[in-house]
């Protein structure tokens, strides 16, 4: 199921990086610029798309150019002496998280690592990529949906006891 | 575990009315509980960081495998030429 999944991704970013990179180029901004914002606007039509929260009325390519264009317009804004927004923000309420994400993750993961990379797989298939027990048990080779939902909850105590130590988290989350 | 998977129902919105009533009761009357609910709410936020730090790692993989077909390098040279 995940390497149909990776399948679909590629195919999706050979067809739309161009047009979100012409976007890009535009605005002023170069081939880095270009991946950065590619590659969160298309994190979001993911995750919207793996939440089954997908309504879109146009093709995911349009929509992901739709995104990028506001995330575009947000990292080149102090650049540009007049932008015509054709999408709002309030459109996309999910970009508000993405923005704070941004700002806080980076020293926080580094101590959720401790937690160990198959808590931290095992997690990530529940509360990011939403698979269910018996699918998490196909793709991390778990013995039984059982034995998957006794450790996540494992898991998931070891990653709050870790925060219970740890005072930034409440800094950067509050 | 069951009161880990409690608070997970609770955070995810899968209580049934009557427990979602009881459970908040007890929030208001275990301040220990109330507590482990904020930082499961946190650890659920951190993992989807995680999740979406794993997933750029994966789209820059699927651009470095891209940058070897050549009509895909050339239409963004175009672009940026």
């Amino acid at each position: 199921m995940e390497q149909r999944e990776d399948k679909q991704i590629e195919q999706l970013y050979r067809e739309t990086f161009p047009l979100v990179a012409r976007l890009v180029k535009d605005m002023g901004g170069d081939l880095a610029a270009a991946k950065d914002v590619f590659h969160d606007a298309l994190i979001i039509y993911l995750e919207k798309s793996r939440a089954n929260k997908l309504n879109i009325k146009t093709s995911p390519r349009s929509y992901i150019a739709g995104i990028a264009r506001i995330l575009c317009i947000r990292k080149f804004k102090d650049e540009l002496l007049y932008t015509s927004i054709g999408y709002e923000d309030e459109d996309y309420p999910e970009l508000r998280d993405f923005y704070k994400e941004k700002q806080s993750a980076k020293p926080l993961l580094s101590q959720l690592r401790y937690a160990g990379e198959r808590c931290l797989k095992l997690l990530q298939a529940f509360y990011y990529t939403n698979l269910s027990t018996q699918q998490v048990a196909e793709t991390l080779d778990y013995g039984s949906a059982h034995s998957v939902s006794v450790q996540k909850y494992k898991c998931l105590e070891k990653v709050r006891s870790q925060i219970k130590q740890t005072e930034a988290y409440e800094e950067y989350i509050a | 575990m069951l009161e880990t998977r409690q608070i997970d129902a609770y955070l995810l919105h899968e209580m049934e009315a009557g427990d979602l009533a009881l459970f908040q009761t007890k929030m208001i009357v275990d301040p220990e509980l109330k507590e482990k609910t904020g930082k499961q709410r946190i650890a659920h936020t951190i993992i989807k960081w995680f999740g979406r730090d794993e997933q750029r790692k994966k789209l820059e993989a699927i651009y470095n495998h891209l940058s070897k077909d050549t009509e895909f390098t050339s239409a963004i040279k175009t672009i940026f030429k």
